[in-house]
């Protein structure tokens, strides 16, 4: 418990340090990497998912794979526009 | 009635737990704990959805202006961005380790941990609403008065219209939070928990938690890029 706490410190720290370190186009990559890692140990340990039912464990993971095809319909869409042609449309 | 709806007093580590009969149309009170466990893991998904639109629009107007939204995302006050997610990340740990106490049957202890969990909830939005004072200050406000002119003005005012409206929302739910480990501190006002307050108590922790899960998202595409130059 308290092991997840620190290391969750350290990825917040990381995570700041990072932020002024130049690193193109990985900046935002890393950024919300490590927060997901930090997610990743709130949710395993003060969220319970570790010990969890695999029913509970089901319903956090469903949240993520609609959250996931959200972001994967809506990216397709906005990544593809300039191929098509449709940000001619645009005013 | 039948020998399932006994109350039984267990002894446990801190004191006693009582067991009490579960309520209609359970069948038994570990069916009962779990379809409450299920059921604010639903709700946690729909919350995850109504946060990943917000996400999503955010990230869709960074792809379409990413130097205006990095230069915007520069103004923001990274110290207190990060001293909110430590704070958050305490209550979070606290709120464990009241709930263990509560498991452990030494609720008065547990609703001791409780009251630093609204401490540190209230020491947030006090963070916060100085931050929102000084953005008003500032001029970062989207409205006539927005501060960053020039070319990049309008993404500029977009990356704020996003910011505010994760962190309000986020805010709102720290609120909402924060009354529902009030009505938790409330409610276990008494000395011998039983299976019902230690279900109510593992619920809340589980939303609170949650709350701190989206901050950390927040603070990850709000706070921390533009700082490299």
């Amino acid at each position: 418990m308290i092991g997840t706490y620190l290391a969750a410190l350290c990825l917040i720290a990381l995570n700041v340090r990072l932020a002024y370190v130049p690193l193109g186009w990985a900046q935002s990559w890393v950024a919300v990497g490590l927060s997901v890692a930090t997610i990743f140990l709130v949710g395993r340990r003060y969220m319970h998912l570790a010990g969890a039912p695999a029913l509970v464990r089901v319903f956090a993971v469903g949240a993520l794979f609609w959250f996931a095809i959200m972001m994967a319909l809506t990216g397709a869409d906005y990544l593809t526009r300039q191929q098509a042609g449709a940000l001619a449309y645009w005013p | 009635m039948d020998s399932a709806a006994k109350i039984v007093i267990t002894r446990v580590e801190g004191g006693t737990i009582t067991i009490r009969p579960p309520d209609e149309p359970y069948a038994d009170t570990a069916q009962q704990a779990e379809t409450a466990r299920l059921g604010i893991w639903l709700f946690i998904g729909s919350e995850t959805l109504f946060f990943g639109g917000l996400f999503t629009a955010h990230f869709v107007l960074r792809y379409l202006y990413p130097g205006a939204f990095a230069a915007a995302a520069a103004e923001t006050k990274l110290w207190i961005g990060t001293i909110n997610t430590v704070i958050l990340l305490t209550s979070s740990l606290v709120f464990v380790i009241a709930s263990r106490r509560a498991d452990a049957g030494d609720l008065p202890a547990s609703r001791r941990l409780l009251l630093v969990v609204v401490g540190l909830g209230l020491g947030f939005l006090a963070l916060k609403g100085y931050e929102y004072y000084t953005d008003f200050a500032e001029h970062l406000v989207p409205g006539p008065g927005f501060q960053l002119k020039g070319a990049m003005s309008e993404p500029s005012e977009l990356f704020f219209v996003s910011y505010f409206l994760l962190t309000g929302l986020h805010s709102v739910h720290l609120m909402v939070g924060i009354a529902l480990v009030l009505y938790l501190w409330a409610r276990n006002g008494h000395v011998r928990p039983d299976n019902h307050d230690l279900t109510r108590t593992e619920v809340i922790g589980l939303y609170w938690s949650f709350v701190d899960v989206i901050w950390l998202f927040v603070y990850s595409i709000v706070y921390l890029p533009g700082r490299s130059g």
